[in-house]
C-alpha cells in the first residue's frame, strides 16, 4: 500500500467537555480526490484545522508521507505543502489580481512590473486566463473562487484543502472548478473537498468519508459506495430507536400558505400547513432553508409569489441563533421577554420582568448563574433553550423552525420534542426545517425532501428519505 | 458589545491630565500648585461648582442623546450640530416670543429634525450614520456662522450674533452664592438622564431596541416596528442635544453666537464612552469633563501664563482621545458559545 500525502491516524479532540473528534482515520493519497462530508458540527472543520497546524490533537497523529509529523503552526503546514481555498474567499477586493497573488508569499520586492510577471506565470500555470491588472472587486464569484486556488496552489504543493467550494458558484462556474480539480489531480495533488452537498461528492471524488457527530462513518473508494450509503452514513444507522408516534394528521384550519412562493435560494414553493400538523422539511444544510422560514416569519420580504400567516401568536426559532435567536450583550431574563406572546407589559419593573421570565427558563431548565447574566456568557445548548422558552412558552398557534435542537443533549432533544408535539396536538401548526432526519421522522406528519430550494413530498419512512436524497443527488450529479 | 462600566478609561483619564500637568510644569507652574488651582477652580467653592454645574448641564443632555442612540445601535456623533441648531431655535423662538418655554421646545425640535435627517437616511438608505451625521456638524457651524452675519443677526447689524433675549426669555434660575447661579436645564438634563435609563431598561420599545443593535432580525421578528422606531429615538437624542443648545443659550449665553458649542458635542461622546453607556454614570463622566473646562479657566486667570488657554483644550483633547482609546480597547464584543 501506497503512503498517503496527508493521514490523520487515529484522531480525537475534545472542546471542554464535548468531543469533536473521536479515533477519526482519512488518508489522502496523491493523485486523489476525496470528499470529506458531514454535517454542521460533524467534525469536518476541527480536522481541517489540524492539517493547517491551527488545532493539534489530543490523542493520535497526523502523517506526511507515513512519517508521524506534528503540524504545530501555520508556518509548518506551509513549509510542508498543505494549501487551504476557504469558504469565504480571502482576497482584498480592492487589490489587483496581481496584488492578490503577491500578497500570497512573502514578498521581495514591491516593483510592480516584476510583480505583474510573477503574477502571470502563477496564473499560466494554474490554467487561469485573467488580467493581473484587474480589480479583484469586478471579477465574478467562479473567478474569484479560481484565483483562490491559483492563491493556494503557491503553498499547496502536496495537498489541496477546498472547504465547500461550490456554496457560492452558479452549476457552470461549479463545472469549470471541477475540471480544473481534475487537472490538479492527474498532477499528483492530494486534494480534499471539504462538503455537505452530496451530489458534489459523487461527482469527482475518488475515495469518500462521511463524519458523523466527530466519528466517521463512512470510508470507502468512490466505485464500492452508492448515493443512499451516503445517505445513511450523514444522517445515523439504519438501526436507531423507531420514532415516537407521529401526531394525528390535522384537520385544522389552514394556518400558513404559500402560493409561488420564491427566493434567491428557494421556490417557487407551494404549500398549506394546517393547525395540528407537522410539516417537516429535511435535508442536507443550505438547501434554502433559512431563507424559506425567515420568508415565511415575515422577516425578510418575498421577491415573488404571496405567504399568508394566521394571525395571532407565533415563534420563529431562527436556525442561526447568533444573527436573529439572541441578543448577546442583553440579559437572559431580557432575551426570554422579547417576543410579545411572552411578555406584553409596554413598561415595567424589573421583578415584573423577572416573574414572567424565570418559569420560563425553569421549564426549559436554563442553567444559568443568574437570569441577569448576559446571554453571551451561556454555553450554545443553553443559549438555544433561552431561544426556546421566549418562542414556545407562549402557546404560539404557528411554529417555524430551523434545527431546534441542534446543540442540545439527549435529554433536552427529548423535552423540545415533546413541547412541540403538545403544540401540535393542541391545534398549532408546525412547520420545521430540520437536517436531523431522527428529528424529522420523529415528528412529522407531512414529510418533504428539501434539495436545492425546491420541496420533494415523501412517505415518513428512512427509507423513502434516504431513497429520495439518493435519487436527487445522483441526478443533479449527471445533469450538473 | 457589553456596556458594563469600566475602570480603565477612568484611570486612563486620570493619568492624562497627570501628564498634561507635568506639561505645564515645563512652564514653570508645579504640578501640586496646577492641581490645587485646577480643582479649586472646579470645585473649591460654591462659585466654582455653579461654573462647573452650568458647563456641565449641555454637556449631560449631549451625552444623555449620545449615550441613548449608542445604546440602540446608533451612532450618533452629531451631538455638535444638534446643539448648533438647537441654540440658534432657541435664540429665535426666545426673540420671537419673548418666553423661554418656546425657546426650549424650538431647540428641542430644531434638533430632533436635525437628527431626524440621518436616521431617515440609514432606515430608508442605508447612509452609515456616523458619517451623515459628521458631515451635518459642519453644515450646522456653517448654518450658524451665516444666520449670526445675516438674516438673525442682533439689530445693530454689528456683532455676529443673535439679538440678546428679552430677560422674560431668561431660563429660570436658582441662586447657589451671591456670583452663582443654575438654571432650569440642569434638573432638565438629570430627568432626561434618569428618563433614558429607564426607557431603555424598563419600557418594551427600549428593550426591543437594544435587542435590535445587534440582532435586527430578531426585533422584527418579535413584530416590532425597528426602522420606525429607530427614526423615533435618534430624533429624540437629537432633542436633547438640541435643548442642550437651547438651555445654554436661553440659560447663560442669553444669544447665539460662534462660541456655542465649540466641541461640546464631541466631548459628549467621550463622556457617554467614559460612562460605559451606564446613564447612572452619565453625571459623574459629564462633571469630570466640565470640571476640566472650568478648572483649566480658573487656572488660566490665576496664573496668567503665556499660552495658558490653549491649555484648557490641549487637556480636554488629550482627555478625550484618551478615554476613546480606552474605551475602545476595553469594549468587549460578543464571546462565542
Amino acid at each position: 500500500m501506497t503512503n498517503a500525502a496527508l493521514a490523520f491516524v487515529g484522531v480525537g479532540k475534545r472542546f471542554g467537555t464535548r468531543t469533536v473528534l473521536e479515533q477519526v482515520d482519512v488518508e489522502l493519497r496523491a493523485g486523489e480526490i476525496h470528499a470529506l462530508l458531514g454535517e454542521n458540527g460533524a467534525g469536518k472543520t476541527t480536522l481541517v484545522r489540524m492539517a493547517l497546524g491551527l488545532v493539534s490533537p489530543d490523542v493520535g497523529e497526523v502523517q506526511i508521507d507515513g512519517v508521524a509529523t506534528p503540524i504545530p503552526t501555520p508556518a509548518v503546514a506551509r513549509a510542508l505543502g498543505i494549501g487551504m481555498v476557504h469558504q469565504h474567499f480571502a482576497l482584498a477586493e480592492g487589490l489587483t489580481v496581481a496584488e492578490n497573488l503577491r500578497l500570497a508569499d512573502a514578498p521581495r520586492t514591491w516593483r510592480r512590473r516584476s510583480f505583474e510577471a510573477t503574477a502571470r506565470a502563477k496564473l499560466q500555470s494554474a490554467g487561469l486566463e485573467v488580467d493581473p491588472a484587474a480589480r479583484v472587486g469586478d471579477l465574478p464569484v467562479g473567478m474569484r473562487q479560481r484565483l483562490e486556488i491559483a492563491k493556494a496552489l503557491a503553498q499547496a504543493r502536496r495537498v489541496l484543502l477546498l472547504d465547500e467550494p461550490t456554496a457560492l458558484l452558479t452549476p457552470g462556474e461549479a463545472t469549470r472548478l471541477f475540471v480544473e480539480l481534475e487537472e490538479l489531480r492527474s498532477r499528483g495533488l492530494a486534494i480534499a473537498l471539504i462538503t455537505h452537498r452530496l451530489e458534489d461528492a459523487l461527482r469527482v471524488a475518488q475515495r469518500i468519508t462521511v463524519l458523523r457527530q466527530g466519528r466517521v462513518t463512512l470510508a470507502g473508494a468512490r466505485a464500492s459506495v452508492d448515493a443512499a450509503d451516503v445517505t445513511r452514513a450523514l444522517f445515523g444507522g439504519a438501526a436507531a430507536a423507531v420514532p415516537d408516534a407521529v401526531p394525528s394528521s390535522g384537520a385544522g384550519p389552514v394556518r400558513i400558505t404559500c402560493r409561488g412562493l420564491a427566493g434567491e435560494r428557494f421556490g417557487p414553493i407551494d404549500l398549506e400547513v394546517r393547525g395540528g400538523e407537522a410539516v417537516v422539511l429535511t435535508g442536507v444544510d443550505g438547501q434554502g432553508q433559512a431563507e424559506l422560514l425567515e420568508t415565511i416569519a415575515g422577516v425578510v420580504r418575498a421577491p415573488r409569489g404571496r405567504c399568508e400567516v394566521a394571525a395571532g401568536p407565533r415563534a420563529f426559532v431562527s436556525g442561526d441563533r447568533r444573527r436573529h435567536g439572541l441578543a448577546l450583550s442583553l440579559s437572559i431574563a431580557e432575551n426570554v421577554a422579547l417576543a410579545p406572546a411572552t411578555f406584553a407589559r409596554q413598561w415595567f419593573t424589573r421583578s415584573q420582568l423577572l416573574e414572567a421570565a424565570a418559569p420560563r427558563l425553569a421549564r426549559f431548565d436554563v442553567r444559568a448563574e443568574s437570569p441577569w447574566q448576559p446571554a453571551a456568557e451561556l454555553s450554545g445548548g443553553n443559549q438555544q433553550k433561552v431561544v426556546l422558552a421566549r418562542e414556545l412558552a407562549g402557546a404560539p398557534q404557528v411554529l417555524l423552525a430551523e434545527n431546534p435542537t441542534r446543540g442540545l443533549d439527549l435529554q433536552a432533544t427529548a423535552f423540545v420534542h415533546a413541547q412541540l408535539r403538545t403544540a401540535v396536538e393542541s391545534g398549532a401548526a408546525l412547520l420545521l426545517a430540520t437536517t436531523d432526519l431522527d428529528e424529522a421522522l420523529a415528528l412529522a406528519t407531512r414529510l418533504f425532501v428539501l434539495f436545492r430550494g425546491e420541496l420533494h413530498e415523501c412517505a415518513v419512512s428512512r427509507d423513502a428519505v434516504a431513497e429520495r436524497l439518493a435519487s436527487l443527488a445522483a441526478a443533479a450529479a449527471q445533469t450538473a | 458589545m457589553s456596556f458594563q462600566i469600566r475602570w480603565r478609561p477612568w484611570v486612563v483619564a486620570a493619568g492624562a491630565i497627570a501628564l498634561a500637568l507635568l506639561l505645564l510644569a515645563l512652564q514653570g507652574l508645579p504640578p501640586l500648585r496646577a492641581a490645587q488651582l485646577l480643582i479649586g477652580g472646579a470645585m473649591g467653592d460654591r462659585d466654582a461648582w455653579s461654573t462647573t454645574a452650568r458647563v456641565a448641564t449641555p454637556l449631560l443632555l449631549c451625552a444623555a442623546g449620545v449615550a441613548l442612540a449608542f445604546r440602540c445601535g446608533l451612532w450618533n456623533i452629531g451631538a455638535e450640530g444638534q446643539l448648533l441648531v438647537g441654540g440658534l431655535a432657541a435664540a429665535w423662538a426666545g426673540s420671537a416670543s419673548g418666553h423661554w418655554l418656546p425657546a426650549l421646545l424650538a431647540g428641542a425640535l430644531a434638533g430632533a429634525i436635525w437628527a431626524a435627517v440621518p436616521a431617515l437616511l440609514r432606515v430608508r438608505r442605508g447612509v452609515p450614520e456616523v458619517l451623515s451625521t459628521l458631515m451635518l456638524n459642519s453644515i450646522a457651524l456653517e448654518l450658524l456662522r451665516w444666520l449670526v452675519t445675516g438674516p438673525l443677526q442682533e439689530p445693530t447689524h454689528q456683532f455676529p450674533q443673535t439679538a440678546t433675549l428679552p430677560t422674560t426669555a431668561w431660563l429660570p434660575e436658582f441662586t447657589l452664592s451671591r456670583t452663582g447661579a443654575l438654571h432650569l436645564g440642569l434638573p432638565l438634563a438629570l430627568l432626561a438622564t434618569a428618563g433614558g435609563g429607564l426607557f431603555l431598561a424598563r419600557t418594551r420599545a427600549g428593550l426591543l431596541l437594544r435587542a435590535g443593535a445587534e440582532a435586527p432580525l430578531l426585533a422584527k421578528a418579535c413584530a416590532f416596528p425597528l426602522d420606525r422606531a429607530r427614526v423615533v429615538v435618534f430624533s429624540v437624542a437629537g432633542a436633547l442635544a438640541g435643548l442642550a443648545g437651547a438651555s445654554d443659550v436661553a440659560g447663560v449665553a442669553r444669544a447665539a453666537d460662534r462660541s456655542l458649542a465649540q466641541g461640546l458635542g464631541y466631548a459628549a461622546v467621550a463622556a457617554a464612552l467614559l460612562a460605559g453607556l451606564r446613564f447612572a454614570w452619565l453625571a459623574p463622566a459629564a462633571l469630570l469633563f466640565a470640571a476640566l473646562q472650568s478648572g483649566t479657566a480658573a487656572l488660566q486667570w490665576a496664573e496668567n501664563l503665556p499660552g495658558v488657554d490653549r491649555f484648557g483644550l490641549l487637556l480636554q483633547g488629550v482627555a478625550i482621545v484618551a478615554v476613546l482609546v480606552a474605551a475602545g480597547g476595553t469594549r468587549r464584543v460578543g464571546t462565542p458559545p
